[in-house]
Parts: C-alpha cells; structure tokens; sequence
C-alpha cells in the first residue's frame, strides 16, 4: 500500500510543482536580497544611522532569511494542500470505494497516507533547505553568521556564530522544522477528514492556517498564542542563537507535536467513523 | 480491524495530552531578577533614572514633581551612585532643591530645558563638569566625571523624542558616533524611548518598532548593553531606560533595574551598572 500511494503521489506531480515554486521562492529572494543589501547599506536610507553594512550580508544571513521566510509562507501551504488532497481528493475521485474494497483497515490505510505526505513534505523541506544554502553560498558568498535584533524577531541582541557552528545548526534546523510543518500537514488531514471536495479541504487548510499565522503574530492577541500551533511553528529559530535555550526548544517542539497528533487523532476518528459511498 | 483503529486512535489522543502535559508543564525561562550586592572597592556605580510622572494631564506624562523631590534625594543616597542622571526635573528651582536635599558632597550640572523639564547630572566622590558637547536639541547632557584616584568618565545622559523614531534616531545615532570618536572612557545612558521586547513586535498600536531596531543595533554595535536581559524599566512592561557602556575599558559587573523605588505616579524604575575598569 505504501508503494502504491507513493506512486500515487509522484503521479500526482504535486511535489515537482511545490519544488517549482520552491525555485521561483528562492530566486526571487535572492533578488530581494540584493537589491535590500544596496538600498540599505550604499546611502539611500531613511534612517541615517543604520547598522546595515555590506559585510552583514552574506550566503549564510540568505539562506536563513530565504529558508525562514518560505518555512512560515511558503511550506505550510504546500503541507496544507497535500493534506487536505490526500483524503478529500480520494473521496471525491471514488479511489477510496476502491482501496476499501480490499482487506484493508482504514486505521491503516490512512496511517499510510499520513506517512506518505509527512514524508513528502520532509523532502521539500530538505530541498528548500539545500537550495537556500547552496543558492546562497555560491551565489552570495561565504562568512559567519552575524544575526541583530530585526526582521527575523530571532534574537533581541548581536549573535554571532563562526560559518561551521551556523552550518552544524542548519543541519540541525531539518529534523525541527520538519516536525514543526507536521502541525499544519495534520491539521489538513482533519479538514481533509470532513471534506469531500478536495478544492475546499485545501482551501479551508491553507485560509484557516494564515487567519493562525496572522493572529499569533500580532502583539494584540497575545493571549491567544499559547494556544495556536502557528505561534510556536518557528520555534527552530532557537537553534541560531550563541547559546540554545533547550528547554524553550523542547518545551516549543512537545507543544507543536502535541497539536500534531490531537490532530491526526480526530482526523482518524473522523475516517473510520464516515461513510464512503 | 475496527478495534485496531479505536486503539491506535486512542493511542494518538493520549501521547497528543502527555506532549501537552510536557511542552506546558516544563518551566518557562525568565533571566534571573537583577539583585543589588554590594559594591566592590573601584567599582563606578552609574545611574539614570526618568523621575517624571505618567498622569499629571500632559500628553507624555509631567515632570518631576515638588512633593516627591525629598524622596528622589531619599532613593539616591540610599542608591549611592558616584555619577547620576536624572530626567524630567522640573525648570526652575526644582534641581537645587534636589542638590541641596542630598547634602554635601554631592555636585551638579543641568541641560538646557526641553519644554518645562531638563535633565540634570548629580556626581559625588569626584568632580562633575558639563562639557560642550553635541547636546541634540538640548535632549541630552554631557559630562566629565572624574572619580577620586581615577580617570576620568565621559558620559553622556540623554532623554530621547517620545514620539518620532526618525528623531530618536538621529539623537542617539549622532551622540553615540560622536561618543565613538572620543578618546577615554565613554558611557551613553538615559531614557532611550524604544523598547525592543520580541514578544511585542507587530504590536497593533505602534509601527515604531522596527524602525527602533536600527537606531538600537546601531549602538549596540559600538557599545556594550549593560543591563540586557535584565528585564522593563517602565511601565507599562517595557524596557526604555538604557546603559551603553564602551569596551574594552568598562567590565560591567552588576547592572539592571531597582525594582519598587517609585513614588507617586512615576513610570520608570532608577537602572544602576557597577563597572570596573
């Protein structure tokens, strides 16, 4: 069964055009990239004391700027749709009539799912991963990483990591963000769970995760973030700092692990309990 | 088969309820409350503190006022800083009462006045003279302090424009450049108007704040936050009140806010660094 969703899924060329869009994602912040890096540091500012200069810019400050901003903008999307595609699409197309005609257990049958999209959505992020980095090394440059108090609300003072440490916690950022991105994938499943059209599954996952997004980020509803898996999905921006906090790091990742599985945990109860006519 | 589903469902709801349990039970990290030791012989205590009130009817808050003069001397003799700077002392008589309900020993000088307030320099066990520096629009005072036995301090006591970023950021970027310049021991401090709390980026009611990260890295960049970490200053939680101190001639050994000093209806907390040199 796994072999035949993974086909499925290839098929599908839902992961080629994500990787399309990753490409696109990149080249266009490298664009950014440059043309932020000349404004900001040849003269034409607003400000006039700045701390923007040329040095600060490097391939590893692109790679965790482009990886950052397609983690929270760009992945969760792709997760959402491969979600909610994953059980409303085959509800809609008539393939579960079919695969429940078998001797299969639907506990199975979508634990197989859940694998097959976790997985998918573990290699785009891999691939965002490397393109960053290997866009950003080659094409930008080489250097340690130097973080300020900004755009990236990462730290709230100078951080300075040699270019091996930086590299040590990029790879380190793969297995974090990729749990994190569980969240919104599970959260789809359980929309997805509830839909027949696989057109409002994704629809719904994608809107109801940006409304998430949205509200955690606004200082206003401070109140609320504790409770929305969107507030701690960037948790693996601890991993940049001069010294990680773990306990904040594993505190982040047992919340957002405990979102995923109440998740998942409704969505299947929803699967084994509807109809499939 | 169903049974299977039901176990595997239940299985996921409760690993879903220990991760909460975890990621909301493991303690929340806080940087330890700033405590005030005692000092260390050669140690410089340096002092800022806004001594105006929040609600006396004016748009931001009034000046120092006339009843609460004998308790600021009260807080600053028990304090016992070698070098002070006070903002919102009222124009007029208000700073020699102040100088002379401290007692002997202690020395003065005073800004220019912005509005009906100025800002006010008190030193003792050394000598205190303002010098002619760049005072930006009379927002700030520059003194030479030089303690008994040792060399001499440049300081530079600010209180910046509550109510422009652009205008906070040509003050404080011109006085910490110009500070830079200077030969000798160097120290920027006052009441800065920008707090950089990460958790209050995006706030609803203030655009300001990514425009403050500029002007903050600009000094962080050159000077060494002495009370970073350390927690607010002022109400309404927030951190306003600064000690930028040059390296490598300042080792700060002691720094933070000195809770429950106020009086009355002021908003900010004194904020003392003990440094050796």
């Amino acid at each position: 069964m796994l072999r035949l969703e993974l086909t499925r899924l290839v098929r599908s060329n839902r992961p080629l055009l994500a990787v399309l869009s990753l490409a696109l994602f990149l080249g266009l912040m490298l664009l950014g990239f440059y043309t932020y890096a000349k404004t900001e540091t040849g003269g034409d500012v607003e400000f006039r004391y700045t701390f923007e200069n040329a040095s600060y810019f490097n391939g590893l400050t692109f790679a965790l700027y482009a990886f950052y901003f397609g983690f929270l903008l760009v992945l969760p999307i792709f997760a959402a749709t491969e979600g909610g595609a994953q059980l409303a699409g085959d509800s809609a197309s008539g393939a579960f009539r079919l695969l429940l005609a078998r001797p299969v257990g639907r506990a199975r049958l979508f634990m197989t799912k859940v694998a097959v999209a976790f997985a998918s959505t573990i290699v785009l992020c891999a691939v965002l991963l490397a393109f960053a980095l290997g866009l950003g090394l080659l094409g930008v440059g080489f250097g340690d990483l130097d973080l300020y108090p900004g755009v990236l609300q990462m730290t709230d003072h100078h951080q300075h990591l040699d270019q091996a440490v930086a590299l040590e916690r990029f790879a380190m950022v793969l297995p974090a963000a990729s749990l994190a991105l569980f969240a919104p994938l599970s959260f789809a499943f359980l929309i997805s769970a509830w839909s027949k059209s696989p057109v409002n599954a994704v629809g719904t996952s994608v809107a109801v995760y940006l409304v998430l997004y949205v509200i955690a980020e606004i200082h206003f509803f401070e109140a609320l973030r504790p409770w929305l898996f969107t507030s701690h999905m960037a948790y693996w921006r601890e991993l940049f700092r001069e010294e990680v906090n773990w306990t904040t790091f594993f505190r982040d990742a047992a919340k957002l692990s405990g979102f995923s599985l109440l998740f998942l945990a409704l969505a299947l109860h929803r699967f084994r309990t509807r109809e499939e006519l | 088969m169903r049974a299977r589903g039901a176990l595997l469902e239940l299985a996921l709801f409760v690993a879903a309820a220990l991760l909460f349990a975890l990621g909301f039970g493991l303690p929340e990290f806080t940087p330890p409350a700033f405590e005030l030791g005692p000092r260390a012989p050669g140690d410089v205590r340096v002092m800022t503190w806004n001594v105006g009130g929040s609600g006396s009817g004016d748009e931001w808050g009034g000046p120092l006022r006339d009843e609460h003069v004998a308790h600021v001397a009260e807080v600053l003799r028990e304090l016992d800083p070698d070098l002070c700077f006070l903002q919102e002392v009222r124009m007029g008589l208000q700073a020699e009462h102040l100088l002379t309900a401290l007692g002997p020993g202690w020395q003065m000088e005073v800004s220019g006045s912005t509005g009906n307030r100025r800002l006010v320099a008190f030193a003792q066990r050394g000598s205190l003279r303002s010098l002619d520096f760049d005072d930006r629009s009379r927002r700030a005072l520059t003194v030479r302090y030089e303690p008994n036995g040792g060399a001499p301090i440049t300081a530079v006591g600010l209180h910046a424009d509550a109510a422009s970023a652009q205008r906070r950021n040509e003050d404080i970027g011109a006085l910490a450049t110009a500070l830079v310049d200077r030969a000798g021991d160097t120290i920027l401090l006052g009441d800065f108007n920008f707090d950089l709390d990460l958790g209050k980026r995006r706030d609803l009611f203030t655009d300001d704040e990514y425009l403050d990260v500029e002007t903050y890295n600009f000094i962080a960049t050159r000077f060494l936050d002495a009370t970073l970490g350390t927690g607010s200053t002022a109400e309404p939680d927030r951190r306003l009140d600064y000690i930028f101190v040059r390296q490598p001639a300042f080792e700060v050994r002691t720094a933070g806010p000195i809770k429950n000093r106020r009086f009355g209806d002021m908003d900010h907390d004194p904020v003392l660094a003990d440094l050796t040199r």
